[in-house]
């Protein structure tokens, strides 16, 4: 085997570890450690920073107080990402998914539900600053979300809010949809019709970002799942493993049960989330002898690609909005999101699925008729259906000059139907423009564009002999434990020559023993997170000589990591 | 997993069927009629899926647990429906619906009843469900009253044969389809065939899809057992059921709805077959005759003497060796015969209806107890076809007297449906229609006996209300039919089984509420394809009352089944 490993397959491997490390939050430059599974030290690590910010794998921003932190690059995190799921993807097969959590409906019809509900309705607020119960009460009729699922999340909302609704209030507040203007919320006609001039998979993707963004909480574990669950490979519709996947995220021993069940509640209710935001399905894989062997999850590629085909002559909205004689009316999945803001404004909805179905009622016409709308529908009617509509616009402007009079006698110049929403709650979290907060929450982050100023990789470098790191020579035993106390500090390898041969070790600690001290660390290759490392102890007496393997770091290509200092080892 | 029979998912279409259909998460299934291979998808999917409605563009099927029982009994496995489903489908098959269709159909068939070759008074059980299943299946067989459980062998057990009926209805309840291979005792046998030329000198035979409804009845695994046939008003519901009894040889016990029905019944038992008029019975309240054709109502076998008395007329589903007995109109079938149907399983079963829609949630019961639907025919199909008249639907809507309305705007609320109902003011209309139908058999149907009355007096026509004897109601109808009087009242009497095959404009003036079933049967009465061309049915309603509320429920059924109604104002 070719001992240098090439910079294609250096990356990566890099870019794992500290993936493994910190996802994709920020981090200082001390934060990169040991990794003793996959043999690479944090001085590695450190040593590569310059290189993979030159590469632009990772990235620089600053925090509130200007101190700059590293993290990985989006491209980067889902690069890695997509490799790792890529192995634990199989093809889907209905008869072998057996689906325990189907998929709800998609998020953004559900909102637009929401949107045409609070276009109607406002959302009306008590003396004490919070939601009616009223207005709580019909919003739990229109969230797509239990409460008690959504536990695991550990979000906060606002007092008195069912996290079921705050979540979805807030999902429009960062959708920009809903805003909250001189104390009241808005709906943003421009912002919304942004949106509505989407297609489903770009809303779909939108969406996903703005929950990943938002209602994850900034822990390593949470950051991961998300990554690995969410990278474009994992969302082709295929079936994934969900246990090999969470398996390749390293748990640490000394991780607490209670925080293993903290994990567990919040990744069932981030698929469960998934699943109700129409993406994806979770379920069981059956083996060939009809068991259930693991279980996995699939998302439905129909929501996040274009596979919606036109297979027949369907092309206009006259053939994807269907008037049945009984003022029901089909909606194909083909219809664009402004069409269905309309049919949310103008009709009921009977049912949302691969094809909805919305009927046309007196009631909501008329509302909307009341509201000042109009049917804009561009389909044609059947006769009885249109004479049905002229009734109910004949019987809503009476009623309509009826209340103008009443109005007028009551000397109110107040209009029917304001149109825009009503005053809501302040809030009571920090934020008061938010209805949720994730826990803990990611604080915002700048780009850090001052000079690229790191700090230094190897602390105190100058002051360490130049002997220690350039040749392998003996040393008294105080002197030798000085340079390995030197290697634990740096987290950098050391080689070692024992009686006939040299090793490579990542030292972790010395211990102190009668007659001396034994070091302690894995047994592994020079070359970057190659070998499987073996942990070992060597007591002082043996070994013979060492040098310390310190990373080159003005090396421009990661291939040549060490430069010639460690030559001899390779 | 099976291997797919190809035949059965029609290899040769599927790259065509492609897109046909749109397949929904709860199993419904809409069909788009514009698709070029609807005709062909359609005739698949009936066997394992229930048309719920086919108005104009799409016809919408559900898929459900019976549904896939019924496709299993034929012989449908759970890959061959989801590969079909797949090969229609325009976009993806849920994963969902996939899995339920292949664990229902998987429960189909593990649990066997079958007859005993020793004991005519007990039953086979053979149970192959998994442990678990076995174990609550066979907890619930075991607390039915009268049931006997005893454990042959593991998996097979032996039950009394009294609770045949009761054991397929609970068990379907609790999700547990049993496969009745116990057959059916062939009756008393009589011989007989079709008249091919009637007493007229016209000839006659059965219509392609008669035939075909059944053939797919005699034709369940070769069994001639039990089930239901839907066909739409006018489709010849009764020739059917003369087309089974010729098959199946054997004395027939008939229910129906009402008396008219019952002598339309012997007539045309005596008009299309060989079978004698002295070999009809006629079992009412006239006449108690028990004879191999015995032709009944329901609610003579439900007739009490006293409130709380015993059904005495129960007892005619024993009073001969029947091999077959048909429950006309089966959507009405009461709750005191369903159980009295249970007890009699050794019987073949036949329903007909053409609103297979009950409003008491006995469905189940129709499935456990009649048998699965067999055969169901959309209405607008079998008027393309030319075998029902084309209908042509109008709601009129007319204004009220200043009186009137302040008197019906006064009123309690429970009062104002009659008020409007009874409107003075749809005389004129009625009389307007007549004119312009100057040649028609007209029927004026309504709800209120008064409002009849007067409208009769007004129109000097006859009406036939409940009151009226049996004999006097028969002779009107037969004046009718021969054209002798070309205006004929009628209440609700006549929503049901009345045959007028003549009659082509119904003027419907007040009805029960919002009944579905009501609207579809008062259409159905002028169905009977004619001469003349097309049919009309007019539905006068007070305009801005309750009345007009529930007229548009009334006409929903209608409209799922593709008609449309043009509404117009009484001025127009």
């Amino acid at each position: 085997m070719d001992n240098v490993l090439k910079e294609m397959e250096i990356t990566p491997m890099l870019l794992k570890a500290i993936f493994l490390q910190h996802a994709g939050l920020p981090f200082r430059l001390t934060q990169l450690e040991t990794n003793m599974e996959m043999g690479i030290c944090g001085g590695e690590l450190r040593a590569a920073v310059p290189f993979l910010l030159r590469e632009g794998k990772l990235e620089a921003v600053k925090n509130r107080s200007g101190e700059l932190l590293l993290r990985m690059n989006k491209e980067g995190l889902i690069m890695l990402a997509n490799q790792w799921v890529a192995e634990d993807l199989i093809p889907y097969d209905p008869f072998k998914f057996v689906s325990d959590m189907e998929c709800g409906e998609n998020l953004i019809y559900t909102l637009l539900r929401w949107l045409a509900w609070i276009y109607y309705n406002g959302l009306a607020i008590t003396a004490k600053g919070t939601l009616s119960r009223k207005t709580i009460t019909a919003l739990q009729q229109l969230t797509p979300f239990e409460d008690v699922q959504l536990k695991g999340l550990q979000l906060v909302a606002q007092d008195d809010l069912p996290i079921s609704i705050a979540l979805m209030l807030d999902i429009l507040v960062k959708m920009t949809v809903l805003q909250l203007e001189a104390g009241q919320w808005k709906i943003q006609d421009a912002n919304l019709q942004d949106w509505l001039n989407l297609d489903l998979s770009s809303a779909n993707k939108k969406l996903l970002d703005i929950l990943c963004q938002n209602y994850v909480p900034a822990r390593k574990y949470q950051q991961q799942v998300v990554a690995l669950l969410t990278c474009t490979n994992a969302q082709q519709g295929e079936i994934c493993l969900l246990d090999k996947v969470l398996s390749k995220l390293q748990h640490t021993a000394f991780i607490t049960s209670a925080v293993e069940k903290e994990q567990a509640l919040w990744l069932d209710s981030w698929l469960y989330v998934l699943g109700q935001c129409g993406w994806l399905e979770r379920g069981k894989l059956m083996n060939d002898l009809n068991d259930f062997s693991a279980t996995v999850f699939r998302w439905r590629e129909d929501q996040f690609n274009q596979m919606y085909e036109i297979t027949q002559e369907l092309n206009n909205v006259e053939q994807l909005l269907i008037i049945q004689p009984d003022f029901e009316i089909l909606v194909s999945p083909n219809v664009d999101i402004a069409t269905r803001y309309e049919l949310e404004l103008m009709t009921e909805c009977v049912y949302s699925d691969v094809m909805s179905q919305y009927r046309l009622t007196k009631r909501k016409y008329c509302l909307a008729l009341q509201s000042g709308l109009s049917w804009g529908l561009p389909v044609d009617l059947p006769a009885h259906i249109s004479l049905a509509i002229s009734d109910w616009t004949k019987e809503t402007h009476l009623n309509k000059a009826k209340q103008t009079i009443m109005i007028e006698d009551q000397q109110t110049n107040r209009p029917l139907h304001e149109g825009t929403l009503k005053k809501v709650s302040k809030g009571r979290l920090a934020d008061d423009t938010q209805f949720v907060q994730s826990n803990p929450q990611l604080p915002p982050y700048l780009p850090y564009t001052d000079k690229l100023n790191l700090p230094q990789i190897f602390p105190d470098l100058e002051r360490v002999p130049l002997k220690w790191r350039q040749q392998l020579s003996s040393y008294h035993h105080s002197t030798l434990r000085y340079l390995i106390e030197q290697a634990i500090t740096w987290q950098i390898k050391i080689e070692l020559k024992l009686k006939e041969q040299c090793v490579c070790m990542i030292p972790t600690n010395i211990c102190e023993e009668l007659d001396g001290w034994r070091v302690v660390g894995a047994m592994t290759s020079p070359i970057v997170g190659l070998g499987e490392p073996v942990l070992q102890s060597i007591p002082s007496h043996q070994c013979y000589g060492a040098k310390l393997l310190v990373p080159d770091i003005s090396a421009d290509n990661v291939s040549t990591f060490y430069s010639d200092s460690c030559n001899n080892m390779l | 997993m099976e291997t797919p029979d190809i035949d059965k998912v029609g290899s040769e279409h599927k790259m065509t069927m492609k897109g046909a259909a749109i397949i929904q998460r709860d199993g419904t299934v809409l069909l788009d009629k514009q698709h070029p291979f609807f005709d062909e998808v359609r005739l698949k999917l009936i066997q394992f899926a229930e048309l719920v409605k086919s108005p104009a563009f799409y016809y919408t099927y559900k898929i459900t647990p019976l549904s896939i029982w019924n496709a299993a009994a034929t012989g449908w496995t759970g890959s061959e429906v989801v590969e079909l489903l797949q090969a229609i489908s325009r976009f993806h098959v849920p994963s969902g619906l996939i899995h339920n269709i292949v664990s229902w159909i998987a429960r189909h068939g593990k649990l066997r009843l079958c007859s005993n070759p020793f004991d005519p008074n007990k039953l086979d059980l053979y149970c192959t469900l998994d442990e678990a299943d076995s174990l609550i299946v066979i907890q619930k067989i075991a607390a039915i009253p009268h049931s006997n459980l005893r454990q042959v062998a593991e998996g097979h057990y032996e039950i009394n044969s009294v609770v045949r009926g009761l054991l397929k209805q609970q068990m379907l309840v609790h999700g547990y389809p049993i496969v009745d291979e116990a057959g059916y005792q062939k009756g008393a046998p009589l011989s007989f065939s079709w008249k091919c030329t009637l007493a007229t000198g016209q000839q006659w035979q059965l219509r392609s899809y008669q035939l075909e409804a059944a053939n797919t009845f005699i034709g369940q695994g070769g069994t001639g057992g039990s089930g239901v046939i839907v066909m739409p008003c006018g489709a010849g519901k009764t020739i059917v059921g003369l087309a089974i009894m010729e098959k199946l040889q054997c004395e027939t016990l008939i229910l129906t709805s009402n008396l008219t029905s019952v002598h339309q019944w012997i007539h045309e038992v005596v008009t299309k077959t060989t079978i004698s008029s002295g070999q009809i019975g006629e079992y009412s309240g006239q006449h108690k005759q028990v004879k191999p054709i015995t032709v009944s109502t329901y609610q003579m076998l439900t007739y009490r003497k006293q409130k709380n008395g015993e059904q005495v007329h129960l007892n005619l589903f024993n009073q001969r060796d029947w091999g077959l007995i048909i429950y006309d109109e089966v959507h009405l079938l009461p709750a005191p015969v369903f159980r009295a149907t249970a007890d009699i399983q050794g019987a073949s079963r036949l329903g007909l209806t053409a609103t297979l829609v009950r409003e008491d949630g006995c469905e189940k019961d129709v499935f456990s107890l009649i048998g699965p639907k067999w055969y169901d025919l959309p209405w607008r199909e079998l008027e393309g076809e030319g075998y029902i008249a084309t209908a042509k639907c109008y709601e009129i809507r007319v204004g009220m007297s200043s009186e009137d309305r302040q008197r019906y705007e006064q009123s309690e609320p429970k009062f104002k449906f009659r008020l409007a109902a009874e409107n003075k003011q749809k005389l004129s209309v009625i009389k307007e229609l007549i004119s312009k139908h100057p040649h028609r058999q007209i029927l004026i149907i309504g709800q209120y006996v008064n409002q009849l009355r007067q409208i009769a007096s007004e129109l000097e026509a006859p009406v036939i209300t409940g009151a009226m004897p049996q004999l006097e109601r028969d002779q009107l109808f037969e004046a009718y039919r021969q054209g002798e009087i070309s205006i004929l009242i009628v209440s609700k009497i006549a929503n049901f089984a009345v045959n007028l095959p003549d009659a082509s404009v119904a003027i419907q003036i007040s009805g029960s509420y919002g009944s579905r079933q009501e609207e579809a049967q008062r259409l159905g009465r002028i169905l009977r394809p004619k001469a003349e061309g097309e049919a009309y049915f007019y539905s006068i309603v007070s305009e801005d009352t309750k009345e007009q509320e529930f007229a548009a429920q009334r006409q929903l059924f209608l409209l799922e089944q593709g008609y449309d109604y043009q509404i117009f104002d009484s001025k127009e």
